[in-house]
């Protein structure tokens, strides 16, 4: 028979396995999602205690978990953004300068590969020909 | 059934192989959903454009969809080399198994329903929700620029579209009080003014903007900005062929009879006939009464699937920015303000004149309904000409 | 063996592996994949403690919100088709050994709750008191009004933020040359390109 301490288990190992991506990974979204899991682990617990003692109370906070949680993905989302188009990196190594007063920066051992550069394609400005054409034109009016 | 089968194995396997058979049924019945729907859209397109559809396979070509399944059965199954592998291969499947999974709350009858939610309505939008993961994910890892595109703006509009569709639920929920979709069947029996759809003005329009709103979310015309094929060739199943590209057209019929599903249950009536004074299942036994509900609980059904058809084929597509504001900007305020106006109906006008209304709206409705259907026999025909004005000087 | 112990060791197992797989996985949409397994396993693991409504919220919140907006996130940010993830192994031993004595403390605190007898097959208070107690109607329960309009009042504030930070931004002087003129960038750009 399932009793309480086997969903305790459950969100035992979410909790755990959330820990583990949460501290070793640098992507912020991979952390932020390991944060997410640890968040599943606790409304699991709340929830089976809230079902252990035939209350209300595990549903309804495990209803604001999921409403801030939501709240926070969306900012999270919006800093996330924010960050990469400042820095073009989501390392959280990147970072540094918004440390805490009087702490040194982390240094790497093994220094982190550079971004690499931007090379979207641009297109050429309208209106104009485009330069090597614009070379051949004026060879062409030369001759 | 379970008990029946339990008598000859332990009950837990019992239990397993009712489960099965239940969801056989279901997945048979989503197929040959698809399989006459697609056969059935290609009649209307083919009608619409002035053209015969297909007719060479089968009567009426009604076997055409049997031919391209097995023709999209014996293609390759390729994946691109800048794919991400596993996740290419599983998102067709995570797309069908959301929409297939709706249909677990859906009643077809009462008590025809494969397994009773409490919260029924919130279930079947929850789960219609999650198949914009499996066709995102698939523009993602398709790794090609048309489907990413394809994908980021499946995302964008498939999570806008959700607010107005589900602020439109709610209105009916005022209403009827409850959202477990058995119990609303059940409250909209007898004749057809007992519908939802014409219990106040406000149902109506939450009907109408549910059933724009719901096509939408199914990335139907004119909203199939997913796929424009206008502009990004396939859109996010560029990159697939053979089975898995059918797959996605399995789930995008199935994902289209559980919105229609969901919208007679909540506004047309359900599995209600609209004329029978009782219900089916109390006069002419369980199964007798079931198999008549069913039949016209999946008639409405198809009623409405055929009007996204047409829908379809009449409408041209948006462009992505006309979608999302048409939806944040107009969808939105509306729903919001319908719900606030059922509010107060049924605070204050519905124990005045709620007792009329119903009868307005429905009798109403059908008189236009019959007015049009009339209008196309007494309309006089109009020729076309032989020779168009102004092209041949007529000697 | 009856039917929700067989549920509830599929739903364990599929949560627990897909579980492992976030922590595991080297590419970031691959953790997010699995992240929805879990979310979903979660949500099975609701619907089975008989908490319909929190379940289909977290299909319809995490699955069909979050996660979207994440993918929708690594779509947007991540450089090259796929980015992949490194991590030292020095991280692994610290963040296991850790992770795994917490784990060890939380398994052993929460089997000293077998002896209470009571199994948490007694069905859970539908939907409505959870609707009435946020409405502040005390029915014997309690009235959860203050923490629900709280909650409001943080998504309202959290939306009107992100759409602060997310909005596109324009420099100060293009803004002000663009009211000047009336063009965009593009416009200035494609006027001084045109040229005979």
């Amino acid at each position: 028979m399932i009793s309480l301490w086997h969903f305790l288990g459950v969100g035992a190992i979410l909790f755990g396995l959330g820990l583990v991506g949460f501290l070793t990974r640098r992507n912020l979204i991979t952390m932020f999602l390991s944060a997410e899991m640890m968040l599943q682990g606790v409304v699991i617990n709340l929830l089976a205690f809230g079902s252990h003692h035939g209350s209300l109370g595990g549903q309804a906070f495990g209803l604001f978990i999921v409403t801030v949680a939501a709240c926070e993905a969306g900012l999270a989302l919006a800093l996330f953004l924010m960050l990469y188009k400042r820095g073009r990196s989501l390392d959280s190594g990147d970072w540094q300068t918004v440390r805490e007063v009087g702490v040194p920066p982390a240094v790497d051992t093994v220094p982190l590969p550079a971004p690499p550069p931007d090379d979207h394609p641009t297109l050429p400005v309208p209106g104009r020909l485009p330069e090597q054409a614009e070379v051949r034109f004026q060879e062409v009016t030369r001759a | 059934m379970t008990d029946w089968l339990a008598t000859y194995m332990p009950h837990w396997a019992a239990v397993l192989v009712a489960a099965g058979v239940a969801a056989g049924v279901l997945v048979s019945f989503v197929g040959l959903a698809a399989f006459l729907y697609i056969w059935g859209e290609r009649k209307v397109s083919g009608r619409i454009q002035d053209r015969l559809g297909p007719t060479r396979v089968g009567p009426l070509g009604l076997l055409q969809s049997l031919a391209d399944g097995i023709k999209l059965i014996t293609k390759e199954d390729t994946a691109p080399d800048g794919a991400d592998k596993f996740l290419f291969r599983i998102a067709p499947y995570l797309a069908f198994v959301a929409s297939f999974a709706a249909f677990v709350a859906i009643p077809f009858g009462a008590g025809l329903v494969p397994q009773p939610v409490s919260t029924g309505v919130f279930f079947v939008l929850a789960v219609l929700s999650t198949e914009v993961f499996g066709v995102m994910l698939a523009g993602y890892a398709s790794g090609s620029k048309w489907s990413l595109f394809g994908g980021v703006r499946e995302a964008a509009q498939v999570v806008s579209y959700e607010v107005p569709r589900s602020l439109c639920v709610l209105v009916p929920v005022c209403v009827l009080g409850t959202l477990d979709l058995t119990k609303m069947g059940q409250q909209q029996g007898g004749g057809f003014w007992n519908w939802i759809a014409f219990h106040d003005p406000f149902n109506s329009a939450a009907f109408v903007l549910f059933f724009v709103t719901a096509t939408a979310g199914c990335k139907r015309a004119p909203f199939d900005l997913a796929e424009a094929e206008s502009e990004l060739v396939a859109g996010f199943h560029t990159e697939y062929s053979g089975f898995r590209w059918s797959v996605f057209f399995l789930a995008e019929y199935a994902s289209m009879f559980a919105v229609s599903g969901l919208a007679v249950l909540m506004f047309l009536g359900g599995w209600h006939t609209g004329f029978l004074p009782f219900e089916p299942t109390e006069q002419f036994g369980f199964w007798g009464g079931s198999a008549l509900n069913a039949a016209v609980f999946v008639g409405k059904c198809t009623l409405l699937v055929v009007v996204m058809m047409w829908l379809r084929w009449s409408l041209p597509r948006l462009r992505i920015d006309q979608v999302m504001m048409t939806c944040l900007k107009y969808f939105l305020p509306i729903s919001c303000g319908l719900l606030v106006g059922v509010g107060l109906w049924q605070l204050y006008l519905h124990p005045l004149i709620g007792a009329y209304t119903k009868y307005v709206l429905g009798f109403s409705t059908l008189l236009f309904g019959l007015v049009v259907f009339a209008s196309l026999f007494t309309a006089k025909g109009v020729a076309p000409r032989r020779e168009l004005e102004g092209v041949w000087a007529k000697g | 063996m009856n039917l929700t112990v067989v549920l509830f060791a599929m739903l364990a197992a599929v949560t627990a592996a897909s579980a492992v797989g976030v922590a595991a996985s080297r590419s970031v949409v691959r953790a997010a994949v699995w992240l929805l397994f879990t979310l979903i396993g979660v949500a099975g693991v609701y619907f089975l403690l008989g908490a319909e409504f929190l379940g289909a919220a977290q299909l319809i919140v995490y699955v069909g919100g979050t996660m979207v907006l994440m993918v929708f996130g690594v779509m947007i940010t991540n450089q090259g088709p796929f980015a992949v993830l490194r991590t030292k192994p020095v991280e692994w031993a610290v963040g296991g050994v850790l992770a795994g004595g917490l784990f060890v403390l939380l398994a052993t605190a929460s089997l000293n709750f077998v002896s209470s007898g009571k199994t948490p097959d007694d069905p859970l208070p539908g939907i409505s008191p959870i609707g009435l107690s946020f409405l502040g109607v005390e029915d014997g329960g309690k009235s959860y009004l203050l923490p629900f309009e709280v909650v409001s009042v943080h998504l309202l504030v959290v939306l009107v933020a992100a759409a602060y930070l997310a909005r596109a931004k324009r420099r100060v002087n293009q803004v002000a040359s663009g009211k000047e003129q009336g063009t965009n960038k593009e416009d200035t750009r494609q006027e001084q390109g045109v040229t005979p």
